[in-house]
């Protein structure tokens, strides 16, 4: 479980985070959504350490972040930034870099490791790609193979910042399938995501933002009936019949 | 099983590129033994080595082409394993220290040093290191300042760049006769190389290519870029800051002994990367071979098609390497569309 407690930082001098409180609970999908520029993706780059914080309290497990080293964190939070790198090597190759932080010196990977990262495959459903080059696949194969290195990186909490960006729809399902897999497993899942219907499909927890600071967290089902989006998004929001999409 | 034979012949592949690689290298180093202004038979290489000074073609073998040969292979090593640090760690494959200034910072601080310290020659590539490092912080921290897109970096390394020439060429100016031994020195070549030049150089680029080696694992995640490798766990800014240092050091080394020559550390990691993919010390393993294999073929040229004049090796490099790097592009850009 990871706290955030009082949260406050950003880039060069003005805090874009401002005073947040926000927990991601093991075994929930918590999904923060909020207009462009509010601070969804500081506030993630903050809560895994990419950023350092300007005030506040980073609880993992109760134990401070601050007291932990790069690699350790590595260990326990992965995350998906959302501006990636197309890098000239293969899909096992990118998937294996997931297991960098469990490496010791010189970086060697065990049998242990191979077998993680190709499970990690599997499930993100790339595995029939894994000899492919990375820089020759799709946008949302691309997408997978780096959600495959989450994977294999294999953490208690996982964050991601706009995961569905470049996915057409049966892809995104199946993104949401393994995310709610993965919270099966008993994984905090964090994600920033922009598509309103998507974040109250597969929220379990909800989290708003505006301007910095958090507007509310609760159950989808809460913020609609409190009229939150309204206010944070400047939108009217109605609740009709709707078609509904499944995977085949 | 069919994933295991894709897979083993990925590593068919590689272990086939090394092993022409090595025997490009033994071969270029053999005609670079024989060929020069006077011919020597196999027959009479093996004899100098054990004859050493008593004999005239021991002489020329130990004084003459012993001290070339290593220069060229030293020097192609550091250039391209430079090269390819560069290119990983700035994310930006038109890098490499040429482009990017970092050999005529080197070589800026080269000549100074000759002009006012001339007998130590032995710490000639400290201050090549020196220079090349000031130079790769400069670009990159100014490249930092402006945005750090792949245009800046490569706009404030051709200025630094410039810069640095301009240096160098006040002080080719103010004192001719600083640099005499190393007339090539701009367009690059391995005319005043002695072994008491070449021995610290060599060892700085055999430390640094064994560094690169083995921290290949850091740089392979550094080459995800800066947020990745962040969420990896790699402790980016002081891994960033170790490479940029031994990219310097590797090609401060080379430019102390070899002068100006540029295009290696751009076209040999290009030239390794469309042979091979895979991870970077096997990248930075076959560059190494390439870039001193290369070298040694255009330095035997330039001493043979003339003989007895030569030509600077920099010419040959650019003569050769960017016809062959340009038909590689072509041939890449058609696999591709096809």
């Amino acid at each position: 479980m990871l706290d955030l407690k009082n949260l406050s930082g950003g880039y060069s001098g003005s805090n874009i985070v401002q005073d947040v409180s926000l927990c991601f609970p093991e075994g929930k999908i918590t999904v923060i959504i909020g207009q462009n520029g509010c601070g969804k993706s500081t506030l993630l780059k903050l809560a895994c350490g990419q950023l350092a914080k300007r005030a506040g309290e980073l609880l993992l497990d109760k134990q401070s972040l601050a007291a932990l080293s790069r690699q350790e964190i590595a260990q326990k939070i992965s995350y998906l930034p959302q501006a990636r790198t197309m890098p000239d090597i293969t899909v096992e190759a990118l998937v294996l870099h997931g297991r960098f932080p469990w490496l010791g010196y010189p970086r060697v990977y065990t049998v242990k490791d191979r077998k993680l990262a190709e499970s990690a495959m599997e499930r993100a459903g790339i595995i029939s790609h894994r000899k492919k080059l990375f820089a020759k696949l799709s946008g949302g194969e691309q997408q997978k193979a780096y959600l495959a290195m989450l994977l294999a990186q294999d953490t208690k909490t996982v964050l991601l910042d706009e995961p569905t960006t470049y996915l057409d729809i049966e892809h995104q399902l199946e993104l949401i399938e393994l995310l709610s897999a993965l919270k099966s497993d008993g994984r905090a899942i964090a994600a920033v995501l922009h598509d309103l219907n998507l974040a109250l499909s597969c929220a379990d927890q909800l989290a708003v933002m505006q301007a910095g600071s958090l507007l509310a967290v609760g159950t989808p089902r809460n913020i609609l009936d409190l009229g939150i989006l309204e206010q944070a998004f400047g939108i009217k929001v109605r609740l009709e019949q709707s078609y509904s999409f499944e995977r085949l | 099983m069919k994933g295991f034979m894709v897979y083993s012949m990925t590593k068919n592949k590689s272990f086939a590129v090394i092993s022409a690689c090595l025997i490009i290298l033994i071969f270029s180093a053999f005609l670079s033994l024989c060929l020069g202004a006077a011919d020597l038979s196999p027959a009479q290489i093996v004899q100098g080595i054990f004859e050493g000074d008593s004999s005239s073609s021991g002489r020329i073998l130990l004084h003459v082409r012993l001290p070339r040969l290593f220069a060229a292979a030293l020097s192609g090593t550091g250039l391209a394993v430079s090269g390819v640090i560069i290119q990983t760690v700035l994310n930006n494959p038109l890098a490499s220290p040429g482009i990017l200034g970092v050999n005529a910072g080197a070589g800026l601080f080269t000549a100074i040093f000759a002009v006012f310290l001339p007998y130590a020659v032995m710490l000639l590539p400290l201050a090549a290191f020196i220079g090349a490092l000031a130079t790769v912080l400069s670009v990159y921290g100014i490249a930092k300042k402006a945005g750090l897109s792949k245009i800046t970096l490569i706009l404030s390394g051709v200025a630094i760049g410039s810069l640095m020439t301009a240096g160098i060429n006040t002080i080719t100016a103010l004192f001719p006769d600083v640099l005499i031994g190393m007339h090539d020195f701009q367009t690059g070549g391995f005319t005043g190389v002695t072994p008491q030049i070449l021995f610290p150089a060599g060892i700085l680029i055999l430390i640094g290519t064994l560094a690169a080696t083995l921290l290949g694992g850091e740089l392979d995640v550094l080459g995800l870029g800066e947020s990745t490798a962040l969420s990896l766990g790699l402790n980016v800014r002081f891994y960033r800051f170790l490479f940029l240092m031994l990219a310097a050091a590797l090609a401060g080394a080379a430019v102390s002994f070899s002068g100006l020559l540029g295009f290696i550390g751009l076209i040999v990691p290009h030239i390794t990367r469309m042979l091979i993919k895979g991870s970077r010390r096997l990248i930075l393993f076959t560059s190494a071979l390439i870039g001193a294999s290369f070298l040694i073929l255009c330095d035997t040229i330039a001493r043979t098609v003339f003989a007895p004049f030569e030509l600077p090796v920099g010419i040959l490099v650019s003569f050769f390497g960017v016809p062959f790097f340009l038909w590689i592009l072509f041939r890449e850009r058609r696999h591709r569309n096809a």
